[in-house]
């Protein structure tokens, strides 16, 4: 009976109006709320406040290299939201991002480092990024077909199932694919002519990032403009629906899971072929992670992930800035991250209507 | 359990519901004593089910007064309510999947010391409860595996855990085997005995009859009359529900767009029917169950179902649409089989379809209204195998439905953003766009204030009037008679009686209709045998 009494209470609360402007407010909100703490936090714990902000705010804009950095970060991050994003439209999560970044990676350095010689350059990136595809999308696959087949949580599915593969991954890179030349938990390098070209050198900024660009407009158009696309949000967003229109929901799931996979084994594919040039332990540290706050600052549209990866890795490489320069200790950094995925995730929407104007979508 | 008589007091209730504009309480007096069993009818929508929510602290009353034992209260959740005294118990209780029975009984009303529950202490009291009233429950089941008679009698032991003195009882037989009804009755009737205050909400005229102790009668929001139960009858409680003629009030609709009908039934042994449904039986859990339905529907015919909730019309819609499977028997839409389960079949056939939960099924909420409107040319884009989508085409669409259905606003909009009348036009006109031989309509009129209704109505009978065949399910009476050529009452799962209605025009003198209307209300409540009319 008190689960009658609540099931009343939040009916009271849905009827209103506004919600989509509230929650989109919401998000950047969460953003600058997430900054003011970042803020309050490095001004609190360094020893010299102005030089660490300074380096917080101005320092990711004016040394290139970081920008650079920055840039190629949010890249990554644009590629990994788009994975969530997309599993999200067709009515499933993706919480394995992690694992099939790594196993994308992995995959593709292997390609990469035992490609004939002989092979021209485009062909040997090309089959290195199919089999980067196909190893993140088999692990997203396997968690949809669960879902469609058995009725598995995905959520849980896909945790699991990237929990297993990192400890292999792991093994394989200090063990058999390790270079036993060099000090590093890492693979060999791969040849430079098979790397993506640098653009802001030093940094670590490549042309993927015009790649993971292109393909946040190409789902916009899509999920947008093509009937498969809009089947699969009407899949996502309203399953009864789906089936009273005449087709089945789960038929995408497996599909859009599969992709979801395929993209974060791009992301995977995009760090170790543009960013680190080799396949180093736990090298997807994070990427697959941030890729769901991403997506949450987004509301999964995939154009809006192109400034929320931005956002997100300007928060990044802002904090590690200040840390490295005001000798901030690697816990407030860690914290501060913790913080703005906090933030990010909870969204503040409540707060927000109550005290945003009523143009940012406020309460009346 | 009270030493003085203590009673419940709703005088002067009125409530309107702003978000649609509909006025589900004009002015209801009400009182309840403990010791007594007080019956609650109306006709659908009369407002039996807001009043008691009125009472149980669901609903805030607009204005109105409500008073316990002489104070007067005022409520803002049903657990002020409780706290008073107050419960009720509805017809499929809501239980915490995955509880055992006894932890879902003290939910929120845990004995705790220092912020431990004594667990032992509290299965006890549960089972001692259920003992002493003889449920015969086992306190550890798993609320996911009890029945609804179960269900009900956990949700009573939640409500008599708080010592509640007025429970109220949402049509509680509907859902119950006959001698689950009258196990339900015999407790009833030992809460009566220990002086606490029933409220009955039913349906079934002579079984309230047999148990209440005295019947307040509400028809459209308006208190007609309370009065011992001895004193009146069943014939007497029906001419009060369904009140003086309302159908000679307002035009028919019909008559706009006179139908050849004689044309129609002389063709229509030749031509195969529409819809056909043959010895249908469905037994899905949660859901009202179908013992053998046979249903046949003409061409360019409208067939109204009847019945009052949960007899059955709601697990019919979803069957024919195909969204659940039947146990056995065939439906066969323009001469293709439903397969069960499949949704698709239905609209390869060339059906269209209005549900009754508009929000639930036929809307995706989430998405903008463009969106919802586009759905059936998206699937007709995806069967030409066209998988690119012109905005422009998209737009025009929309632009199409939505002008037919007299909406404004930017359909970019999310569909959440709308009104349910609104949506209710929305849906309405999109389905009807799809022109399909077969349109299945369940309450059309739901939200429509009178012009909107009106319009609909018309809309409806031009569509059968070009050869459209139409199956009507409603629980307005006016709605079916004004517009079905013949209407089914459904009772229990099963077809009790099938009606032609006169046609006001010709055959048959318009005195008729009254006749029917009381016929059709006596199929529905299951009190009288029941003869073919017209």
């Amino acid at each position: 009976m008190l689960a009658e009494m609540r099931d009343w209470k939040q009916d009271k609360k849905r009827d209103g109006k506004g919600v989509s402007r509230g929650v989109a407010s919401g998000s950047i909100l969460a953003l600058i709320a997430a900054v003011v703490l970042s803020t309050i936090l490095i001004a609190l714990a360094a020893e010299n406040p102005g030089d660490a902000l300074k380096s917080f705010f101005i320092t990711p804009w004016t040394s290139l290299y970081l920008l650079g950095n920055m840039m190629d970060r949010s890249g990554l991050l644009i590629v990994t939201g788009l994975g969530i994003a997309l599993a999200f439209k067709g009515g499933t999560f993706n919480l394995g991002g992690e694992g099939q970044v790594y196993a994308g990676g992995l995959a593709a350095v292997f390609v990469l480092l035992h490609a004939p010689e002989n092979l021209s350059t485009p062909i040997t990136m090309l089959a290195a990024l199919v089999v980067a595809l196909a190893a993140g999308g088999f692990l997203g696959a396997v968690s949809g077909i669960l879902k469609s087949r058995f009725g598995v949580d995905e959520l849980i599915s896909s945790f699991l199932i990237s929990s297993t593969v990192a400890p292999i991954a792991d093994y394989l890179i200090s063990g058999p694919l390790r270079d036993p030349s060099s000090n590093l938990l890492a693979t060999a390098r791969i040849p430079a002519r098979l790397l993506f070209p640098r653009i802001l050198e030093p940094s670590s900024m490549n042309i993927s990032l015009v790649g993971a660009v292109l393909l946040a407009f190409y789902f916009a158009f899509f999920l947008t403009s093509t009937a498969t696309g809009y089947r699969i949000r009407v899949a996502g967003s309203n399953p009864l629906f789906a089936r009273f229109a005449g087709f089945s929901p789960s038929r995408y799931w497996m599909p859009v899971m599969g992709a979801s996979g395929a993209l974060h084994g791009m992301a995977g594919f995009f760090a170790v072929a543009g960013t680190y040039g080799l396949c180093h332990r736990g090298f997807s540290g994070g990427i697959g992670w941030n890729g769901i706050a991403v997506a949450l600052i987004a509301r999964n549209n995939p154009v809006a992930l192109i400034p929320a990866a931005l956002a997100f890795a300007w928060l990044e490489t802002g904090s590690s800035s200040a840390l490295l320069s005001s000798g901030l200790s690697m816990e407030t950094g860690t914290f501060i991250q913790a913080v703005v995925f906090l933030l990010v995730t909870a969204r503040l929407l409540p707060l927000g209507r109550t005290f945003l104007p009523v143009w940012l979508g406020g309460r009346k | 359990m009270t030493t003085a008589a203590s009673s419940v007091e709703l005088s002067a209730i009125r409530k309107y519901f702003p978000s649609n504009g509909v006025e589900a309480l004009a002015s209801v007096n009400f009182n309840l004593v403990a010791g007594e069993i007080h019956a609650l009818i109306g006709e659908n929508g009369a407002g039996k089910s807001t009043l008691m929510h009125v009472m149980a602290g669901v609903v805030k009353p607009s204005s109105g007064k409500i008073s316990l034992d002489g104070n007067e209260y005022s409520w803002d959740a049903p657990s002020d309510a409780l706290r008073a005294g107050i419960g009720m118990v509805r017809q499929h209780p809501r239980l915490v999947p995955g509880f055992r029975l006894w932890e879902d009984c003290v939910l929120g009303a845990e004995a705790v010391r220092w912020s431990i529950m004594n667990r032992v202490a509290a299965r006890n009291r549960v089972n001692e409860l259920s003992c002493r009233w003889g449920f015969n429950l086992d306190p550890d089941a798993l609320t996911d595996d009890l029945a609804t008679s179960q269900r009900q009698k956990a949700a009573i032991l939640a409500l008599l855990l708080r010592k509640v003195r007025f429970l109220i009882f949402d049509e509680p037989s509907a859902v119950l085997a006959p001698a689950e009804t009258d196990r339900l009755f015999d407790l009833l009737r030992n809460l009566r005995e220990e002086g606490r205050g029933i409220v009955l909400i039913s349906h079934k005229l002579d079984e309230t009859l047999t148990i209440a102790d005295r019947v307040t009668v509400i028809r459209q929001g308006r208190t007609i009359a309370t009065l011992p139960a001895r004193d009146t009858s069943v014939d007497m409680l029906r001419g009060m529900m369904f009140g003086e003629m309302r159908v000679a009030d307002k035009p028919l609709h019909r008559k706009s767009t006179p139908p050849c009908r004689n044309s129609r039934q002389a063709d229509r042994q030749a031509k195969a029917p529409v819809l056909d449904i043959r010895s249908l039986v469905v037994q899905v859990p949660g859901k009202p169950y179908l013992r053998g339905i046979n249903l046949a529907l003409w061409p360019g015919m409208i067939h109204g179902i009847a019945g009052v909730r949960d007899s059955g019309p709601e697990t019919l819609e979803l069957a024919i649409a195909g969204m659940i499977p039947p146990v056995s028997g065939e439906i066969e839409v323009l001469g293709k089989r439903i397969s069960g389960n499949n949704p698709k079949s239905f609209r390869q056939a060339g059906g269209a379809w209005v549900p009754a939960d508009r929000t639930g099924v036929a809307l995706a909420l989430r998405l903008p209204l463009q969106d919802n409107m586009v759905v059936h040319a998206v699937g007709r884009a995806l069967r030409n195998s066209i998988r690119i989508m012109s905005k422009t085409n998209l737009r025009r669409i929309t632009r199409g439905i939505l002008s037919d259905a007299r909406v404004t606003g930017d359909p970019r909009q999310l569909a959440s953003g709308f009104s349910g009348g609104t949506l209710q036009r929305a849906v309405l006109a999109r389905e009807l766009a799809e022109n399909a031989a077969f349109l299945l309509l369940s309450e059309p009129g739901w939200g429509l204030d009178l012009e909107n209704k009106a319009i609909l109505h018309h809309t409806i009978a031009a569509n059968a009037a070009r050869g459209t065949s139409i199956l009507l399910i409603s629980t307005d009476l006016d709605e079916l008679i004004s517009l079905s050529d013949t209407i089914s009452v459904m009772r229990n799962g099963n077809i009790v009686a099938t009606f032609q209605v006169p046609d006001p025009d010709t055959i048959h003198p318009p005195m008729e209709i009254p006749a029917l209307r009381e016929a059709i209300g006596a199929a529905m409540t299951g009190s009288e045998a029941c003869a073919d009319v017209g």
